[in-house]
């Protein structure tokens, strides 16, 4: 706890420093966001309006978690971690850098936190329903947990690959764009085409979603729940446990002995 | 039309440019101004599907008009010429308005920035 404070302080002050670039990012991402449901909201008859918009809304929350996980951990790391030389003096004080990167899950609450009623506000205008946020919240709250131990897992391997390969945030744009269209984030699983239902059912995070579904809007999750809860609890576990061996052996056995090697250093 | 169009904007870059004078920030913290011009001009899709308060915003971003414009050209839905004409204007007025304000912005920036100094 003595060494969490510390980071989690660090991840504080630098977000209030870089505050305009910090409200910057929140409009780019809102901005973004917008674009995408407003555009694909006017292919969806008006009568469905009203029952789509939970979905929407709590679709795109759940990208932009996913999303702003893996850009302010992976990379993050090396445009500025290494870049600034953080590595080093942080291991020189005996911290690690798993922690320092994983403490950036501050910045991206702040960050999620500031841009969800924007989009809460822009699905209720854009559906024309002030549509509730929960039917069940249990449900839903373990959804977004879930997905968000995946999404800094994920960061968190791709950081690590980074350090290890040098190339900043390998797969960050490929993997964001597939997960959300086929990974069964941005709509149920079962109304995606068949082909491409077993293609969500293997994405960990169309698991955290369909649990995230039913919490917020009562929707039967594609496969029974329990199976659908046990899998995202099951894939969270596993994906946190993967990035933590991974740090173990970059820290222990690569970066004390060869360094860290990033393109972005200055 | 389109370079009429990129004058007006010229403006607008010139003042983001000068915000980022003021805030001193690493990054750039103009990022967000594609996504609103494309947002608020009608690229995607027309304007007014937009909330009410995003139309009134979408009114002084002169890459709508420039839009306007071309839906007009393409589909050749003015005869007289009128419309189009309408469009020029506006986007002439812009052009000047936002380069005079962006002129005045970026005199009054320099001479703070000397003042104080940029770190």
């Amino acid at each position: 706890m003595s060494r969490l404070r510390p980071i989690v302080y660090l991840h504080l002050l630098r977000t209030w420093r870089y505050k305009y670039s910090f409200i910057n990012s929140t409009f780019n991402i809102t901005f973004w966001i917008a674009i995408f449901i407003l555009g694909a909201l006017l292919f969806v008859p008006e009568e469905e309006l009203a029952t789509t918009g939970p979905y929407v809304f709590w679709g795109v929350t759940l990208w932009n978690i996913i999303s702003t996980s893996v850009w302010y951990i992976a990379g993050w790391s090396i445009w500025f971690f290494v870049s600034l030389g953080l590595v080093e003096d942080h291991m020189l004080h005996n911290t690690r850098t798993l922690y320092v990167l994983a403490g950036r899950l501050v910045t991206i609450a702040t960050q999620v936190a500031m841009v969800t009623p924007f989009m809460y506000l822009l699905v209720s205008y854009a559906t024309g329903a002030r549509f509730p946020l929960a039917v069940k919240p249990l449900f839903l709250l373990y959804g977004l947990a879930t997905a968000t131990v995946m999404a800094v897992s994920y960061g968190l391997i791709l950081s690590a690959i980074s350090l290890r390969t040098g190339v900043p945030g390998p797969l960050l744009d490929i993997t964001n764009f597939l997960i959300f269209i086929v990974g069964g984030v941005a709509v149920p699983v079962a109304m995606l085409p068949g082909p491409l239902r077993s293609v969500a059912v293997a994405i960990p995070y169309s698991h955290a979603a369909e649990v995230m579904r039913y919490g917020a809007a009562g929707l039967e999750p594609y496969l029974p729940l329990t199976v659908e809860v046990a899998v995202s609890g099951i894939v969270a576990a596993a994906m946190a446990a993967v990035a933590y061996i991974l740090f173990a052996y970059l820290e222990n056995k690569y970066i004390r002995i060869h360094g860290v090697r990033g393109v972005g250093r200055m | 039309m389109i370079i009429l169009g990129m004058i007006p904007l010229l403006g607008i870059s010139v003042i983001a440019a000068s915000l980022l004078l003021i805030v001193k920030e690493e990054s750039n913290i103009v990022n967000s101004l594609v996504p609103f011009l494309l947002l608020v001009s009608g690229v995607f899709y027309p304007v007014g599907v937009l909330p009410h308060s995003l139309q009134l915003v979408a009114r002084a971003v002169p890459v709508k008009y420039v839009v306007d414009a071309a839906k007009l050209l393409s589909a050749l839905s003015t005869t007289s010429g009128a419309a189009l004409f309408t469009v020029l204007y506006i986007l002439a007025f812009m052009g000047v308005a936002y380069n005079l304000a962006a002129f005045l912005l970026v005199g009054k920036v320099d001479a703070k920035a000397k003042a104080r100094g940029v770190d």
